[in-house]
This record gives structure tokens, C-alpha cells and sequence, in this order.
């Protein structure tokens, strides 16, 4: 492994050399911004050249450990290696505390908190709350209860508190979900499948349409007979069961197109990202044109 | 014990949703409980970083091999969260900041008792609703009177008159608007916001508004507001500028408040400073005039000698924009519109009086005046503004209101005038418009000369804002978004959330071009199915697709690739997941059924504990 | 040669894809579109509205799937922008405020400062629960929604004053990258209330699939993908914008470029996988 060692020491180096000269010479990866009443924003081309924006410290500072950080993950593409997990483990820590302070801002403040000490949130937190207490704002002393129980698990002893918010968020979520679902999913489709076999429009038959609808019944007819188990798929059922399995592998193969269509995106993005606001080597947006 | 509550629990909730959906009586126990859920759902998050924490303490604590990393996770999540949390670098909630006024924290039981307003009438009665949030503490029926304990604000009065339809009470609000006000002379000065708790004086409070606010109770608590208030507001604040726009007056309005010294060049506020008044502040620069042709000229030569001769396209570009300002014809035509007679609305008690007269058909407006329009000499003065700099706006309204000129007009010429760019707008458009065209070469003396105006508008601009933030005392710190820009938390996410994650999806795309290389065989017709539908969609959905089959004839347009896709969509695909997602509800439905009808337990973990 | 490639590392084919996708991008390669079916449909839609209608924009996505969802965004703002109507914004995503914020400083501060926030749009911001959120909009909004995402009382925002619930919406244009997302919304709001609600929605590529079942009845229309996102902004560049628009209305066109490379990239690799698969089982050594 020495040799590879040494290989990725002299490309690193050389992409330092580069990176450094062309820093200090263009300022790739450079932000500007326009203060006004401590609120920032992103200059534009006309402010730059004006004078008016000034160079943000942090923001510069922020575009370099955005590409170094998505170096690092991309680095795991040749080997696992100590750039990959420190990486990850920033990831890991910053994408928790965001959650959690995303839902304690926006959803434990307001809509609990909020609820049982109104006059007390909106003392501090939220002046626009009305101070006044909703019909029955005691209810959301139940919520708070569970919430509490929930976070027993935490706890060294006594974890199993905790099941009877559990058994809450399962009950509820089972309830909404089996209503949705078969609302939605079975009822509708199975609607939605009833489909005129002979489409006559003005006295004379669309031939397609006919075609397509009965490819449609036949099809899904055809996919929920494989997918029915507790017979033996031979003879007719079985005849019928592979027809449906060819529908299924047309739309496997479909959905495998549109996987790759939305993964290569995501990678072009952060490749536009990398060319474009670091290294300055494309401006599709014209962030720099005439500087 | 332990495990039939929660069995109990899960199933009367999760029974209680499904009939929420059928029984229409129960719908609101139903939302209610989903209320419940969604809090529930955002204090797991809670409890996922609280485990989060609780495990890597313990693997450095137990000095695992790779604690290193666990070290690392903690310090960015609580980083994190302290940023977030103490919304570190968050200006407060501007909608609530109330700039331009001083408050000073007064419960409701100390206002003057002195100041309550007791008017005739009655509160509706209204089974479902009570009044609305914004009145309730301070309304109440005494005695056949409506009782105000307060000032009454402009939008607590629009949530009065929405509470019922009927002209009686709509009238009775319009009296209680009127009579529930402090004293002529406090007018639009002093409120008293209930929700905040808090008395407030707009601008600085003058001894005669003090002693006048003073006499009017006696209680300590009243008397404390009143003096902190006027202290408060007798605070003034200077900044240093570097710069003032050429010609620059303290305009009319804020002359008692701003004042501007020379030497040391610095700016005054007295008092808090509104956003009205920093608006004001900074719209100190002349409107641009028409450009005649002369001036056209004038300045593209200018351009010229500064850098590299402008070519034809860049040339039409600048006479575009110096030419697209606006003229007095169009100045003429709005003032005339503005002029126009608008009928106005009759209040509610004139309307109730005419319906007590037994009046039918009551028309909501009054018959509209008589149109305003210019006279030739008022539109002449117009004429000779747009040709001459040397007259300045307050000029052109003195000469507009020697004869009839609305209120309305002034307002409109205001805001036309506010439209209208000013000469560093216009440098800046011109500049931005140049760089469009390809092959622009601007010279550094050309770009300075185009944007200095623009330069010294935004050095003003900053200028006031910062004695507008520097005037104000932020009454709620900590009432701002947790996630404005520039501050902590937002760079957190911003430069180390966002592009971690996306990079993490982004890898995606590696490993699918890697299984498509070793694992894709086309072993059976199955697979084969698979693939070939692969590349069509794969070809299909780009330009290659098209190209490629661009040459079918019309009539069999159906075999080109971009329609075979389409058709393998709507028609295969649409069956396909058809048929899977039936199958896959009726999965849900039964292992919904299992797990509410105690069958399935699995949630409730091991039998241990 | 057949050795070679049936040994071959797998670092060579991620080095492979990095150069289909990392050379357009560099060489900015740009191929026309041409809009078809579903985006159209979209399109219609917003286009039937009048000025002043409701529009809830549900941006159910974070930044994980911003590559194919965030141009979908940026037009559809800029659509109901130049229509006029009324934005409500929210996310059922924790990571979704700020795709709400970047859109409009992006849209609607940059290009339409006229707008005024509470009269034109608002950003109601995120809250918990996932359908669990849903469910509870569709009949009742301030259950949830006591403020917007600025902490401004919901009852003083002029344009939330006439809404009760998400029927009251003329619209809902939601983009979403996974669960919750459309799904959720087809299943909560447009199924059970079917004459109130009206959904279009902008998806991902893994997803779309899944939706074309919900079209039309349940989902009049979708925009699937990076290339539904490239018809869509074609469409609204046409009609609002048709010279020089402002290429941040591109986006999506442009990462068009890279996908034509990378899709003849992965068929290459699926024949190339193939041939060295029926070479060696020609050479009979392996089990089918």
C-alpha cells in the first residue's frame, strides 16, 4: 500500500498548490454579501463591482468546509478511510440537534408549551401568541404526560414506561394508516380500474383506447393473481401468474429508469456545486460575469 | 399490567381515528388525537437525540475503538443545538418588534381606571364562539354598558366588527372606536397593548404628554410606566457617517426628530426611530427628471471617454434605459385618476339611522363628489418640474396646492415618485443590462462612473439603518426565526448539514452505475423485459431518445422512443403499481387490524422488564 | 480483454460515471426539450387559475433532493408569482423551512419585490406528525397553525384571515421527495375530499413511478423527475419570459446535459455486463 500512499500524497499536494494559487490570485470559493441592519445578502454581480458588498469571512470560510466535507464522503468511493468517518460522524451529530431544534422551535414551543403557559411563551418567545387560554387547554396536559413517559427510555431503570406513548403513536399511526390506505390505495384504484371496455366516441370505436383499457383490466387482473399465494400457481392460474409477472418486469424496469434519472441529478447538483461556487470554473447562473 | 395499558391504549386510539373518519360526531376527538400524535412525533425527535448522546457518551467512556468519532458527533450535535436552541445571531421577529415606540411592562388591573370606557349597548350572545382573543380581557357588560378597560387598537376593532354581521353591532363598535381613545392631544401617540402587557409611547414623550399621562392615576404601577417610558424615549442616538447625499436637508417630517451636524459629520436620532420615519429618512434623493435627447448624448460620450467606445447594441442599450424613465404625460394622467371622485363608504350608524327611518334600500356609499382634474397651469408646473432640476419636489407641491389639489393626489404623485428609479437604480440597470450582452468589456473608470451613484445611495442607506438599529431597544430577543441568515445555526446547516446529506444521496448514483455493470443479467425473458424497458425509458426521457427516432413518420409516431414512453408509463406502469398497491393496502389494512386488535405485540418489546 | 473486464474494480465504473456526469457539466452541454403530457397538464393547471386564488405550495423536501426538486420549486413560484395568486407555504419535512426561505429569497425577493408578505404569500413553516399533519389541515388549520413561521399570530395575517382549512385552497402544489409526501397528500386531502382538493405534484424519479396510478383522477397531474422539472420550466420560460430568461429559470435544463451522457453511460455498462455474462457462460463455466 505504500505506493498508493504515496501516489494520493502527490495528487493531494498538487490539488493544494492549485488550490492555493488560484485563491489567492482569483478567490475561488469567495462569498460576498450586502449588510444592511445586520441582515445579510448574497451580493450580486452589481454590488460586487459598486463596492457596496464585502467579503464574508465565515461564509468563504463555510464554502471551503462544504467541499471539503463532500470530498471526504466522496472519498469512501475509493476505500473507506478516517476523512469518510470523521465526515459521517459530523454528519450524524449535526442532522440530530437540527431535528431537534427544528421541532422543539416549530412544534413543542407553539403547540404544547404554547398551549399550557401562553402568557409565559408569549412573554419571550413568541409575541404574536395570544396570552389567553384556548377552550380546553388542559387537554394538552396529556400530550405533555406522554411526552415525558417517552423520554423515560432515556432513563437507566424503569424504560418501560415508556411503551404507553409507544402503544399511542402505533394505535394512531395504524388508525390513520389502514383508513388512507384503503381509501386511497384500494378502494380508488380498484374505482379507478373500472374502465369502459368498448370506447365509442361519436358513434364510432376508438380502437386504441379499447386496446389500452383492456391491456389495463387484464393486466392488474393478471398482477393480483400472482400475487395471490394460497393457490398453486399451475396450469391456467399459473399461465396467468407469469403474464402478470412480464407486467410487473415492464414496471421494475420503468422504475429502475427513473431511479437513475433522480440519482444522477443528486450528483450533478453537487458537481455543479464543487465547479460552480468553489473552484469558479463555471458561472451558469452568472454570479460573476464582468469581474 | 405493563403491557395491557399499552395494549388498551393502542387500541382505543387507534379506533377512535378510524371512526373519526365515518362518524362525523366524533371527527373532532379524531383531530384532537391526531394533535396529540404530531406533538408526540416531534418530542421522538427529542428522545433521538437525546439517545444520540447517551450512546456516544458511552463509547467514550468506554474508550471504544473509533471513540474518536463518537467524540466528534458529540461536539457538532451540541454545537448544534446550543446555536439553534439559543438562536445564537438571530436579529428578533421584526413583525413584533414595534419599532418606533417605547413600552413599558403595565398589567391590565394598573391602566386608569379614569381612562375606561363605558359605552351604551350589548354584547351579543353567540352559543358557539366567545369574543374574539384580541378583546376579551379588557371587554365587558356591566349594567346594561359596554366596558372597555383600555385603548382600543385598529385591529382589535376589525376583530369586532367581523365577531357579527348585524348594523346595530356594527355601529355600537364604531362608537366604542371613538370613544375608546386617549385624549386628543395623545392621540396616535399612546397605546396600551393588552396582550403584551405593555403601555406604549410612539416617539419621544414630551413633559406635557408626561404630566398628562401622569395625572390620570394615581397607582405606583401607572406612575413607573410613565416616567421609564419617558426616560426611555429621551435617549438620543448618534452615528458617524461617512457620506450624505449631495444637497441633503433633513426632510419636513423628521425635523424634530433627526438632526445632521457638519463637523463631526453625524447623524441624530431623538427617541426611537419607525420604520415610516428610516423609509422617509432614505428617500432623500431626487427623482430622476426625463433625459433629453442633449443629456443622452452627454452621457454616452462621457462612457466613451472613460474606457473603450461603446458599440451600436451597447449604445441602444443605455438610450433604452435613459430614455424608459417617465414623462409628465404620464405624471398627468395619474394625478388625473388619482382625482377621480371615489364614493365613500357611509358608517354603520348612518346606515342604521337610515334604516330605523325605514329606508329599504340602503346604498353602502355616499354619492361620489366631483372629478379633480389638473388645470392647464397646474400641468404646466408639471411640465417645467420634468425639464428643470432646480425645482425640487416640496417646489412642485406648492405650486400644485395653489389651486385644488386632493389628498389623494399628493398620495399618488408620492408613490409615483417612490416607483420611479432614482439616478443609482438607474446606473445599476444600465450596468446590469450591459453585462447581458456578450463580449462586454467595461473598464474599471466606466463601472465606477455607472454605479457611483448607486454607491453613495447604499452608503446612505446603510447609514440609516444603522442608526435605525441602533435607535431601537429590541423588546423580545428571542423572538426571531431560529434560522435567519447568516447566523450560527443557519451556517451549520447551510455549509455542513446540506452538503453532507445531498453528497450522501449523491453517492447513489455511483453504486447504481456499479450494480448496473455486475449484477444486471438478462438471464430470462423476465429480465430481458426488464432491461428493454430500462433502455427505453433511459433513452426516452432525454434529447438521444427524440433524435433517435425523430425520422418515424407522423403515422407511426407511436413507435418513436419519447412516445413509447409515454405509453409504457400510462399504460404498464400505471397497471403495475395498480396491482401493487392494491396489494399493498390490504397488507396494511390486515396488519393495521393485527396490531390494533392485540394480535401482533411485537411493538411492545421483549417480555424482560 | 475479457479477463480485464470481468475483474474489473468497481472504482473504475464510479470513476467512469464521475466523468459522464462531471465532463457535461464543465463543457456546459445543453439539449432543447420539448414538453409533454403530464408536465403539460401541470402547467394547465396553474394556468386556469385567476388572480388572487389560493395556492398552498407543500415543499415537502429537503436538501437531499434538491438536484431534482429544487427547479420544480423555483418555477412554480415563479408561475403562481407572475399569476398573481396567493402563496401559503408549508413542510412536513424538519429540513423543509429553509427549501421554503431559499425559494423565496431566490423568487420572489430577487424578482418580485413588489410582492408583500402576509398579503401575497406567507410561510405558515413546518410541523410534526407527517399525515398525522394532514389530517388535521384538511378540516381545521389553526389546530396546528396558531403562528407562521415568524412567530406572527396566524389572525393578523391578512391573507389567512378567509381560510379555515386547506379546502378553502383553490390549488395544491406540492413537491416531495419521499415520505411524507405526495402520497400522503393524495391519501388525506384529494381522496376523501375529492371535490375540494385539487393536487399537482412534483416528484423524484424513485417515486414517480409509484404515482402514475393516482393520475388523473386522484393527481391530475405530475411532474416526474429532473426531466418533468426541464418541461415545466420550458413551458413557464415560454409563456412569462421567452427572452433571456434569468438562467436560474434554466436549472433543470441544464442538468439535462449530464443525464443524456449518464443514461448512454449506464446502458453501456448493462450491454457491457451482459456480453462478459454470455462470453462466460459460452465458455460454460458458470451456473445461469
Amino acid at each position: 500500500m505504500k505506493r498508493e500512499t504515496l501516489i494520493w500524497l502527490i495528487v493531494l499536494v498538487i490539488a493544494g498548490i492549485y488550490l492555493s494559487y488560484r485563491f489567492a490570485t482569483v478567490g475561488i470559493g469567495s462569498v460576498y454579501v450586502q449588510e444592511l441592519g445586520g441582515e445579510q445578502a448574497e451580493a450580486g454581480v452589481a454590488e460586487i463591482a459598486a463596492g457596496t458588498a464585502t467579503l464574508s469571512v465565515s461564509r468563504t470560510f463555510g464554502v471551503w468546509a462544504a467541499a471539503i466535507f463532500t470530498l471526504c464522503i466522496f472519498s469512501f468511493l475509493y476505500r473507506d478511510n478516517p476523512l469518510y468517518k470523521f465526515a459521517e460522524s459530523v454528519v450524524v451529530g449535526v442532522s440530530a440537534a437540527y431535528w431537534m431544534v427544528v421541532q422543539f422551535w416549530g412544534v413543542i414551543i407553539p403547540n404544547l408549551l404554547g398551549k399550557l403557559w401562553p402568557a409565559w411563551i408569549q412573554s419571550w418567545a413568541m409575541p404574536g401568541l395570544s396570552p389567553l387560554y384556548g377552550a380546553y387547554w388542559y387537554m394538552n396536559l396529556i400530550p405533555l404526560a406522554l411526552g415525558v413517559m417517552l423520554l423515560w427510555r432515556l432513563a437507566p431503570k424503569g424504560a418501560w414506561i415508556a411503551r404507553w406513548p409507544l402503544a399511542f403513536i402505533v394505535g394512531t399511526t395504524a388508525g390513520i394508516r389502514m383508513v388512507g390506505f384503503i381509501e386511497a390505495d384500494f378502494l380508488s384504484q380498484i374505482a379507478n380500474s373500472i374502465v369502459p371496455l368498448v370506447v365509442a366516441t361519436d358513434g364510432s370505436i376508438d380502437v386504441w383506447a379499447c386496446i389500452r383499457n383492456w391491456i389495463m383490466i387484464l393486466g392488474i387482473m393478471a398482477c393480483l393473481v400472482y400475487f395471490f399465494f394460497s393457490i398453486e400457481h399451475k396450469g391456467v392460474v399459473g399461465h396467468v401468474s407469469r403474464v402478470g409477472i412480464w407486467v410487473l418486469m415492464i414496471t421494475f424496469g420503468a422504475s429502475f429508469g427513473y431511479t437513475v434519472m433522480g440519482r444522477i441529478a443528486l450528483l450533478a447538483i453537487r458537481f455543479e456545486f464543487l465547479f460552480d461556487d468553489w473552484l469558479w470554473l463555471i458561472d451558469p447562473l452568472q454570479k460573476r460575469v464582468g469581474l | 399490567m405493563k403491557r395491557t395499558v399499552p395494549l388498551l391504549i393502542t387500541t382505543i386510539s387507534g379506533f377512535l381515528l378510524i371512526a373519526a373518519a365515518f362518524i362525523p360526531a366524533t371527527e373532532s376527538w379524531g383531530e384532537v388525537v391526531t394533535v396529540w400524535f404530531d406533538i408526540l412525533a416531534a418530542i421522538a425527535f427529542i428522545l433521538g437525540g437525546g439517545n444520540l448522546m447517551k450512546v456516544n457518551l458511552k463509547k467514550i467512556s468506554d474508550r471504544v475503538p473509533g471513540w474518536g468519532y463518537a467524540a466528534v458527533t458529540l461536539i457538532a450535535f451540541l454545537l448544534t443545538l446550543a446555536a439553534g436552541l439559543g438562536k445564537i445571531g438571530s436579529p428578533p421577529a421584526s413583525d413584533q418588534e414595534f419599532y418606533g415606540e417605547t413600552f413599558a411592562s403595565l398589567p391590565a388591573a394598573a391602566f386608569p381606571e379614569s381612562q375606561v370606557t363605558r359605552i351604551a349597548g350589548e354584547i351579543p350572545e353567540k352559543e358557539e364562539a366567545q369574543l374574539p382573543d384580541s378583546v376579551r380581557r379588557q371587554m365587558s357588560q356591566e349594567q346594561g354598558e359596554i366596558v372597555f378597560r383600555g385603548w382600543i387598537l385598529p385591529n382589535q376593532i376589525e376583530d369586532l366588527k367581523s365577531f357579527k354581521q348585524t348594523l346595530e353591532w356594527q355601529c355600537t363598535v364604531e362608537n366604542l372606536a371613538e370613544a375608546a381613545q386617549p385624549p386628543e392631544s395623545l392621540r396616535g401617540k399612546a397605546f396600551y397593548y393588552s396582550d403584551h402587557s405593555a403601555l406604549s409611547f410612539r416617539g419621544v414623550m414630551d413633559e406635557a404628554s408626561r404630566t398628562e399621562l401622569a395625572a390620570m392615576s394615581d397607582d405606583t404601577r401607572w406612575q413607573q410606566a410613565v416616567d421609564s417610558i419617558y426616560e426611555a424615549s429621551q435617549k438620543t442616538t448618534t452615528i458617524d457617517v461617512d457620506a450624505v447625499p449631495t444637497g441633503f436637508a433633513v426632510p419636513a417630517s423628521l425635523a424634530d426628530v433627526v438632526s445632521y451636524s457638519v463637523s463631526p459629520q453625524q447623524l441624530s436620532m431623538a427617541g426611537p426611530m419607525s420604520r415610516s420615519q428610516r423609509d422617509a429618512l432614505i428617500n432623500v434623493f431626487p427623482p430622476l427628471r426625463p433625459a433629453s435627447e442633449a443629456e443622452i448624448q452627454q452621457f454616452i460620450d462621457e462612457l466613451n471617454g472613460l474606457g473603450e467606445p461603446l458599440t451600436e447594441e451597447q449604445q441602444q442599450v443605455v438610450e433604452r434605459n435613459l430614455r424608459g424613465g417617465w414623462t409628465a404625460e404620464e405624471l398627468i394622467t395619474v394625478l388625473d385618476g388619482a382625482g377621480q371622485a371615489q364614493p365613500v363608504a357611509k358608517t354603520a350608524c348612518e346606515m342604521l339611522a337610515e334604516k330605523e327611518q325605514g329606508v329599504t334600500e340602503i346604498d353602502p356609499f355616499h354619492p361620489p363628489g366631483d372629478d379633480v382634474e389638473l388645470t392647464n397651469s397646474q400641468q404646466a408646473a408639471i411640465g417645467q418640474f420634468a425639464n428643470d432640476e432646480s425645482i425640487t419636489v416640496a417646489d412642485l407641491v406648492d405650486q400644485l396646492q395653489a389651486e385644488t389639489f386632493t389628498g389623494a393626489q399628493a398620495g399618488a404623485m408620492a408613490a409615483f415618485f417612490a416607483a420611479s428609479p432614482t439616478a443609482g437604480g438607474r446606473g445599476k440597470t444600465i450596468f446590469q443590462d450591459l453585462l447581458k450582452l456578450p463580449g462586454t468589456n467595461l473598464s474599471t473608470g466606466q463601472r465606477d462612473w455607472l454605479l457611483a451613484d448607486f454607491r453613495s445611495e447604499f452608503e446612505w442607506k446603510k447609514s440609516v439603518y444603522q442608526l435605525f438599529t441602533a435607535a431601537h431597544t429590541p423588546k423580545y430577543t428571542w423572538s426571531g426565526p431560529y434560522q435567519s441568515g447568516g447566523n450560527l445555526f443557519w451556517w451549520l446547516y447551510e455549509y455542513a448539514f446540506k452538503p453532507l446529506t445531498a453528497t450522501m444521496f449523491a453517492m447513489l448514483a455511483f453504486y447504481v452505475a456499479s450494480a448496473a455493470f455486475r449484477a444486471f443479467r438478462a438471464k430470462n425473458l423476465e429480465a430481458i423485459l426488464l432491461l428493454g424497458t430500462a433502455f427505453i425509458i433511459l433513452l426516452g426521457r432525454t434529447y438521444i431518445g427524440v433524435a433517435m427516432t425523430a425520422w418515424i413518420p407522423d403515422a407511426l409516431k407511436a413507435f418513436r422512443i419519447d412516445e413509447l414512453t409515454i405509453y409504457i408509463m400510462s399504460i404498464f406502469v400505471t397497471t403495475g403499481n395498480r396491482a401493487i398497491m392494491i396489494g399493498v393496502a390490504l397488507g396494511i389494512a390486515s396488519v393495521s387490524l393485527k396490531v390494533l386488535l392485540g394480535i401482533d405485540r411485537s411493538y411492545l418489546g421483549s417480555r424482560e422488564d | 480483454m475479457y479477463q480485464f473486464f470481468k475483474t474489473l474494480d468497481r472504482r473504475w465504473v464510479f470513476l467512469l460515471m464521475a466523468l459522464a456526469v462531471g465532463i457535461p457539466i464543465l463543457m456546459q452541454l445543453q439539449f432543447p426539450e420539448k414538453p409533454t403530457g403530464l408536465a403539460v397538464v401541470v402547467f394547465e393547471e396553474v394556468e386556469r387559475l385567476n388572480e388572487g386564488d389560493k395556492v398552498l405550495m407543500a415543499f415537502d423536501y429537503d436538501p437531499s433532493g434538491e438536484g431534482e426538486l429544487g427547479p420544480m420549486a423555483t418555477s412554480f413560484v415563479r408561475h403562481c408569482c407572475e399569476k398573481r395568486l396567493k402563496m401559503y407555504f408549508t413542510t412536513l419535512w424538519p429540513a423543509g423551512p429553509q427549501m421554503i426561505q431559499d425559494s423565496i429569497n431566490r423568487v420572489i425577493r430577487a424578482d418580485f419585490p413588489g410582492l408583500v408578505y402576509g398579503v401575497d404569500y406567507v410561510d405558515l413553516g413546518y410541523k410534526s406528525g407527517e399525515e398525522g399533519v394532514i389530517k388535521v389541515i384538511v378540516t381545521n388549520l389553526r389546530q396546528l397553525y396558531t403562528t407562521d413561521a415568524r412567530g406572527t399570530n396566524i389572525d393578523q395575517i391578512p391573507m389567512c384571515l378567509d381560510v379555515d382549512n386547506v379546502q378553502d385552497m383553490d390549488l395544491i402544489v406540492n413537491v416531495s421527495a419521499g415520505y411524507p409526501g405526495t402520497k400522503e397528500w393524495v391519501q388525506y386531502a384529494s381522496t376523501p375530499y375529492p371535490d375540494d382538493i385539487r393536487i399537482v405534484a412534483g416528484c423524484t424519479g424513485v417515486q414517480a413511478p409509484l404515482f402514475y396510478p393516482y393520475v388523473p383522477q386522484q393527481l391530475p397531474g405530475m411532474l416526474a423527475a429532473i426531466k418533468g422539472a426541464a418541461e415545466y420550466e420550458e413551458l413557464v420560460v415560454n409563456k412569462y419570459a421567452p427572452d433571456g430568461p434569468d438562467p436560474k429559470y434554466l436549472e433543470a435544463k441544464r442538468r439535462m446535459g449530464p443525464q443524456l451522457v449518464a443514461h448512454l453511460l449506464m446502458i453501456a455498462l448493462i450491454i457491457g455486463g451482459n456480453t462478459i455474462y454470455f462470453i462466460e457462460r459460452r465458455r460454460g463455466g458458470v451456473s445461469a
